[in-house]
């Protein structure tokens, strides 16, 4: 009875290595490196588990759903998913991966992720074709040999600069009150005092700022399967953006 | 120990929006907002303070007033003012209170605030600065027809005195 349990369980493994979806690794840009230094196994051979037979079904509805909304989502493969901080060598800088929930920029604003318009809008048309991920990695740029693997990532690193229309805005908005108030001081001073205009400097100006690249990873968790003591999860590009460059 | 994880549904629902992220007010604005209040606040009090009457003054020719123009022009002054005078505390207050507004969403401008509080920041030196210069205006006004009529009774003094001089020469 136990054989034929046994030689049951191996076929039905045999054929979730067969069945189970491969991920059509982009070979373009920064894909190849990035994948690889994130070690997210591309099939399920080199896995030391197979996944569950109700992750294919959702991975199917996930990819049919995403195909017909026209969604740049990209399954990438598999890998547990971890604690911590990852920190994976690129070619011209790092890459330090974690659980959004242990994000830095996360937990400096309480808990919230911000990001672009933009981007929140593209991540709104995933949630409204039915696609929903357990949990959310984000993989940010950062420059080589700044931190190790396990460490926290320090914020100033993660830390977008503040947005530049903003920026300009308020900039402008400081320079007009101070063209004011310098106005009514030339009027009193002039009319009191007669005297010549006095110099003010205002200097604005721009410079550039290192822009930081975040890639955000939805996972399909499966709870029933763990490797290295951690759940093994399916691993989906989501989307990625650059913040701009900083205007003071 | 169990990992704490947040879906996709969860994470855009939070996220705000980068583009319209708070920020520290700029420093020139900051500067603004405590002259805004400092003005606001010795307005108000010279306005509560200032006895009415002192605008329904009214100047009459003769005694040190010597030039008519002069005394219309501070007639003329005092009654702007008299009648402008509610308008002017009413403007002020709801300017106070604004900037009152402006210093605790942004906690003494120590926290990043959002866009429109920046803009009301901003908005606030308007009636602040207008005020200051109105008010720099009367008191200029008012100055200055004194020293013109000081300057008249210097001339006619000088003239009474030479006339004098040459009579008293001559005999």
């Amino acid at each position: 009875m136990n054989r034929r349990i046994d030689v049951d369980e191996r076929q039905r493994i045999a054929r979730m290595v067969l069945e189970a979806p491969v991920a059509d690794v982009p070979q373009v840009g920064r894909w190849p490196v990035l994948l690889e230094t994130l070690a997210i196994q591309p099939a399920t051979q080199n896995l030391p588990v197979p996944i569950s037979t109700g992750m294919v079904p959702l991975h199917n509805h996930t990819l049919e759903r995403a195909q017909r909304r026209r969604l740049p989502l990209r399954f990438l493969g598999y890998a547990p998913a971890f604690s911590g901080t990852r920190v994976y060598p690129g070619a011209n800088s790092d890459w330090a991966l974690m659980n959004v929930t242990e994000d830095t920029l996360f937990k400096a604003f309480n808990n919230r992720l911000p990001m672009p318009k933009a981007v929140k809008r593209d991540l709104m048309r995933v949630t409204q074709a039915g696609i929903d991920f357990d949990a959310i990695y984000v993989a940010h740029e950062i420059a080589p040999g700044i931190v190790r693997s396990g460490e926290n990532v320090p914020l100033d690193l993660v830390m977008p600069p503040p947005p530049p229309g903003f920026t300009r805005r308020a900039n402008a908005l400081g320079d007009l009150t101070e063209s004011l108030w310098w106005g009514v001081g030339q009027f009193i001073t002039a009319s009191l005092l007669a005297v010549g205009l006095m110099p003010l400097g205002v200097a604005t100006g721009t410079f550039a700022a290192a822009s930081y690249d975040p890639v955000l990873f939805g996972l399909h968790i499966d709870k029933a399967r763990y490797a290295q003591g951690r759940p093994l999860a399916l691993w989906y590009y989501l989307t990625h953006w650059y913040w701009p460059k900083a205007a003071k | 120990m169990d990992m704490e994880y947040i879906s996709l549904a969860q994470l855009i629902h939070r996220a705000p929006v980068y583009e319209r992220l708070p920020k520290l007010l700029q420093d020139a604005l900051r500067r603004s907002v405590w002259l805004s209040l400092i003005t606001e606040v010795a307005l108000l009090l010279v306005l509560v303070w200032m006895p009415h009457h002192v605008f329904q003054t009214r100047l009459h020719q003769g005694g040190f007033f010597l030039l008519e123009p002069t005394v219309d022009l501070s007639n003329q002054l005092f009654k702007i003012g008299y009648e402008a005078l509610p308008y002017l505390f009413l403007i002020n207050l709801g300017n106070l209170f604004l900037l009152l507004l402006v210093l605790t969403i942004s906690l003494g401008m120590m926290i990043p605030a959002r866009e429109p509080v920046h803009w009301l920041a901003a908005a606030n030196a308007v009636p602040a600065a207008i005020s200051v210069a109105m008010l720099a205006a009367v008191i200029i006004v008012l100055v200055a027809v004194v020293i013109i009529n000081l300057v008249a009774w210097a001339i006619i003094i000088f003239v009474v005195l030479s006339v004098i001089g040459a009579v008293l020469g001559s005999n």
